[in-house]
C-alpha cells in the first residue's frame, strides 16, 4: 500500500481575468502529503500557493489533473480535509462556540448537545475556555486565528492544510501560536493526521515541517524538495536551523 | 377609428410621452449637476439643500400641481400646459439624481483637490475636470429608477386639473383614458404594446449600455505620481470607474436613503411644515390675493377635519406596511435563489428592471374591468407596483455583497441549504433589506396618491375605505390648496417618524444584533 493519504496528481490549473487573459497559475504540479508528516509548502506570494490548497481542499475544480484523497478523487469540501484560510474568516452574528459548531452541522448521527461539548473541548484545547460566548469582534487577531483551529479540527480531519495562518498576526502572537500547533502535533491520539502549511516565511517553514516543498513563481511547479532532519522544538538561532534556510532560498531563486 | 389609425395615433402618443419624459429627465440632469455640486461644494448651500431636497423628495407629484399651474400655466397658457407637465414629470425624476450627484461631489478624494489646488485649477477647470466626471456614473445610473419613476406618475402629470382649470396633454396617459371611457380594448391593447416595445428600446438600446458603461477596469492606482495621471484619466469622464454594483435601482435607493440619512427627525419635522405651510402661505396668497386668507385657514382643518385626517392616515398606513411586507416575503426568496447565479441574476434584473419601467397606471385599463368591484385589491397592486423593486434589488445587491471569504467557509463547512440561508444568506441580506424597505415605504408613499384614486381622465377608480392619497387627490383636483397642504403636512411627518422612529431603530436593532456596524 502507498504511503501517501493525500496525491496530488498533474494538477495544472489557469484564471480568467476580468481583461479576458488567461493567467496560468498552477502548472502540471504532483506531490504526495504522507501519512503522519508535516509538509511544508513554500513559494513566492502571488505564486499560486492558497488555489493550491483550494484545490487539495476541495473548493477550486482543477482545470486538469487530480487529487485523491486514500486512492479516491476529491471532488467537493469533505470533513476529513479541512482548509485554514489566509484571513481568520469568523461569522461576526455567531459566538465563538456557534462557529465552531457550524462545522460540526454536516456531520450526521450527533445531537445538538453533542455538539456543544466537541465544540467547546476543541475550544479548551486550543486555549480559548471562557470565550465560548464571545463575539469575534471582540477577540485579538490570534485569538480569532484559534477558533479558526478549532473549528477546522473539530470534525477530526485527516488532513489539515492551513494557509499562511500565520502571516496576519504579530510576531508574538504567531510564535505562541507556531508553538501550540508543534504540541499539538505531539499528541499521538490526536487529529490530523497529516498538516500542511503554506507560506512564503522560510523560517517558519523550516521551524515546523517535517518535510519541504519548494515552489517556482507563477505558474508554481515544484522545484526542489529538501527533508528537514531536527528535533522538535526546533531552536532558529542555530546554525543547523540556517543551513536549511539557506537550501530553501538557493531553491527558490 | 380603424386599425392603422389606432395604431398610427398610439405610436404618436407613446413618442410624444417619451419626449416629455426625455425632456424632463434632461432639465433633471441640468438641475442635479448644478443644485447637487453646489450642494457638495458650498457647506453653507449644503446646509440648506440637502433638508429641502429631503421634503421635496417625499411630496407626492400632486403636491406639485399647484406650482405647476400657478407658474407654468398661468405665465403662458400656450406652451404653460406643455412646461406644467414637463416640470412635474421632472419632480418624480430628478431628487435621486440630485442627491446621487451631491454625494459623489461632496465626497471626493482630498487628496485630488490638493492636487487641483497646486495645480491653480480655476472653478470652471474643477468642475470640468473633477466634478462632472465624479458624478456623472451615478448620475447615469440613476436614469433608469428616474424614468420608471416618471412613467409611473406620467398620467398625472399629463392630465392634471386643479380647481377650475383642467388640462389634457396629448400623449399616452390620456390616449389610454380615452380609449378606457369609450370601452376600446384594441385602442388600450395597442398602446400597451407598443410601449412595452418602447420601453424595452429604450433600456436595452440606451440604460442598460450605460449602466454597465462605468464597468470596466479596477480602482485607479495610488501613489503620488499616479495622482496627475488620475486626473487626467478623469477628464476622460466616461472613463472613470466605480466598484459598486451595477443594479440602478439599488443606485437610487443609495440616493434616497442617503438623503433620509443626513436629516435630523425634528429638525425635518419643522422645516416640513414651515416649508409646507409656507409654500401654500405664498401660494394662496397667490390665488386669493390675500383677502380670504386667514379666513380660510381657519376654516381648513373644520373642514378636512382632523378625525378625517387621522382615519385616513391609518388606512394608508396599514396599505404600505402590507405592500412592504408582501415585498418582503417574496423578494428574500427569489433573491436566495438567483444570488449565486450569475447569468441568471444578470437576466432577472434585466427584465425586472423593465418590468418596472412599465407603469401599472396605463396597463391598469386592461384590467379595469375586472377590478372594478375590488378597489382595495386594485391599490394594493397599485401601491405594490411603487414598493417591491427597491426591495428586491436591495436584497439581491446585500447577497451579491457577500464576502467571497464568507461564501468559501460556508462552501468548505458544507453547509446545507438552509443552514447557508440562515448562518449567512440572511443575516448579511438583513441591514440591506431595511434600507430597501425605507427607500420602498417613501416610495409607497408617493404613490398612494395614484394607487388609492387613480385619475385617468374620466375614468375614476378610487378606494371605498378612506386613505391619503385619495383625500390629497381629491381636494387637489377640487382646488383646495390648504386642505391638500394639510394633507401633505401630514404624510411627510408620518414618513419622517417612520424612517426615525421604526426603520432606522429597527436598523440599529439588526446591526447590533448582527455585530455589524
Ligand atoms: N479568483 C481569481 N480570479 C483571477 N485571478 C486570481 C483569482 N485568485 C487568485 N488569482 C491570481 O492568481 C495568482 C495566484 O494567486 P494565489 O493562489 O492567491 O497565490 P498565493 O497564495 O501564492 O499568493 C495571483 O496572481 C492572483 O492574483
Ligand atoms: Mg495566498
Amino acid at each position: 500500500m502507498d504511503d501517501a493519504i493525500l496525491k496530488v496528481v498533474d494538477v495544472s490549473h489557469s484564471y480568467y481575468t476580468k481583461k479576458g487573459a488567461v493567467l496560468e497559475v498552477i502548472k502540471n504540479m504532483s506531490f504526495d502529503v504522507k501519512y503522519g508528516e508535516f509538509l511544508g509548502i513554500v513559494g513566492q506570494s502571488g505564486s499560486g500557493k492558497t488555489t493550491l490548497l483550494k484545490i487539495m481542499a476541495g473548493l477550486i475544480k482543477p482545470l486538469s489533473g487530480k487529487v485523491l484523497y486514500k486512492g479516491k478523487p476529491v471532488t467537493g469540501p469533505t470533513p476529513a480535509i479541512s482548509l485554514v484560510f489566509q484571513e481568520p474568516v469568523l461569522f461576526p452574528w455567531l459566538t465563538v462556540l456557534e462557529n465552531v459548531v457550524l462545522a460540526l452541522k454536516r456531520v450526521e448521527n450527533i445531537s445538538k448537545d453533542e455538539m456543544i461539548v466537541k465544540a467547546q473541548s476543541f475550544l479548551d484545547m486550543v486555549g480559548l475556555s471562557g470565550f465560548e460566548n464571545s463575539y469575534p469582534g471582540e477577540l485579538s487577531g490570534g485569538m480569532k486565528q484559534r477558533v479558526v483551529l478549532a473549528r477546522a479540527l473539530v470534525t477530526n480531519p485527516d488532513v489539515l492544510l492551513m494557509d499562511e495562518p500565520f502571516s496576519n498576526l504579530d510576531p508574538l502572537t504567531a510564535i505562541s501560536l507556531r508553538r501550540e500547533i508543534d504540541m499539538l502535533r505531539q499528541h499521538e491520539t490526536l487529529p490530523p493526521t497529516s498538516v500542511v502549511l503554506v507560506s512564503h516565511n522560510v523560517e517558519e517553514i523550516v521551524e515546523l515541517s517535517d518535510r519541504v516543498l519548494v515552489l517556482t513563481s507563477r505558474p508554481a511547479q515544484v522545484t526542489g524538495e529538501i527533508v528537514i532532519d531536527m528535533a522538535k522544538p526546533r531552536d532558529r538561532r542555530t546554525p543547523r536551523f540556517y543551513e536549511y534556510v539557506d537550501a530553501i532560498f538557493t531553491l527558490m531563486s | 377609428m380603424d386599425v392603422l389609425a389606432t395604431v398610427t395615433v398610439s405610436f404618436l402618443a407613446v413618442l410624444v410621452s417619451f419626449l416629455r419624459m426625455a425632456a424632463a429627465l434632461i432639465v433633471s440632469v441640468l438641475f442635479s449637476i448644478v443644485v447637487g455640486t453646489a450642494a457638495g461644494v458650498n457647506k453653507s448651500f449644503e446646509k440648506v439643500a440637502v433638508p429641502v431636497l429631503d421634503i421635496l423628495q417625499s411630496i407626492p407629484i400632486l403636491g406639485f400641481f399647484p406650482v405647476a399651474i400657478q407658474v407654468f400655466y398661468a405665465a403662458s397658457p400656450m406652451f404653460g400646459a406643455e412646461l406644467a407637465a414637463i416640470f412635474l414629470i421632472f419632480t418624480s425624476q430628478v431628487w435621486n439624481i440630485t442627491f446621487a450627484v451631491y454625494e459623489s461631489t461632496r465626497f471626493i478624494q482630498p487628496e485630488l483637490l490638493d492636487v487641483a489646488n497646486s495645480m491653480r485649477m480655476s472653478a470652471f477647470e474643477r468642475f470640468r475636470h473633477i466634478y462632472l466626471p465624479a458624478c456623472l456614473p451615478r448620475i447615469v445610473r440613476n436614469f433608469q429608477p428616474s424614468w420608471a419613476n416618471g412613467m409611473f406618475f406620467i398620467v398625472g402629470a399629463e392630465i392634471l386639473s386643479f380647481g377650475d382649470v383642467e388640462l389634457k396633454l396629448f400623449g399616452v396617459g390620456t390616449l389610454v383614458s380615452e380609449f378606457a371611457v369609450a370601452g376600446d380594448l384594441l385602442g388600450i391593447v395597442t398602446v400597451l404594446l407598443i410601449l412595452v416595445a418602447a420601453t424595452i428600446m429604450v433600456n436595452v438600446l440606451l440604460f442598460i449600455p450605460l449602466g454597465t458603461m462605468f464597468e470596466t477596469a479596477g480602482p485607479p492606482s495610488p501613489g503620488l505620481l499616479r495622482r496627475f495621471a488620475f486626473i487626467k484619466k478623469l477628464a476622460k469622464p466616461f472613463q472613470t470607474t466605480l466598484a459598486t454594483p451595477v443594479i440602478s435601482f439599488f443606485e437610487y435607493q443609495r440616493s434616497v436613503s442617503g438623503l433620509v440619512n443626513k436629516v435630523s427627525v425634528l429638525g425635518s419635522l419643522v422645516r416640513n411644515l414651515i416649508f409646507l405651510i409656507l409654500i401654500g402661505f405664498l401660494a394662496t396668497l397667490a390665488i386669493t390675493r390675500g383677502n380670504e386668507f386667514f379666513g380660510s385657514l381657519y376654516q381648513t382643518l373644520g373642514r378636512v377635519g382632523v378625525d378625517n385626517l387621522l382615519s385616513s392616515a391609518v388606512f394608508s398606513f396599514v396599505r404600505v406596511m402590507g405592500a412592504v411586507g408582501f415585498s418582503v416575503a417574496w423578494s428574500i426568496p427569489a433573491a436566495v435563489a438567483i444570488a449565486r447565479r450569475p447569468q441568471l441574476s444578470t437576466a432577472v434584473t434585466t427584465v425586472f428592471q423593465v418590468v418596472a419601467s412599465i407603469p401599472v397606471t396605463i396597463v391598469y385599463p386592461l384590467f379595469a374591468e375586472t377590478l372594478k368591484d375590488q378597489p382595495e385589491l386594485r391599490a394594493f397592486v397599485m401601491i405594490l407596483a411603487a414598493t417591491q423593486w427597491y426591495v428586491f434589488f436591495q436584497v439581491l445587491a446585500g447577497l451579491k455583497n457577500i464576502p467571497r471569504s464568507e461564501l468559501e467557509v460556508a462552501d468548505m463547512l458544507q453547509l446545507k441549504t438552509w443552514t447557508r440561508i440562515r448562518m449567512v444568506y440572511l443575516p448579511r441580506a438583513l441591514p440591506a433589506l431595511i434600507t430597501g424597505c425605507i427607500t420602498a415605504a417613501g416610495g409607497a408613499w408617493n404613490g398612494l396618491v395614484v394607487a388609492e384614486r387613480l385619475v385617468l381622465g374620466d375614468l375614476v377608480a378610487e378606494t371605498n375605505l378612506p386613505g391619503l392619497g385619495k383625500l390629497l387627490s381629491q381636494l387637489t383636483y377640487a382646488g383646495d390648496l390648504l386642505g391638500s397642504v394639510s394633507v401633505l403636512i401630514v404624510m411627510s411627518s408620518i414618513v419622517v417618524l417612520m424612517n426615525r422612529f421604526f426603520w432606522k431603530k429597527l436598523y440599529d436593532m439588526v446591526a447590533s444584533k448582527l455585530k455589524i456596524e
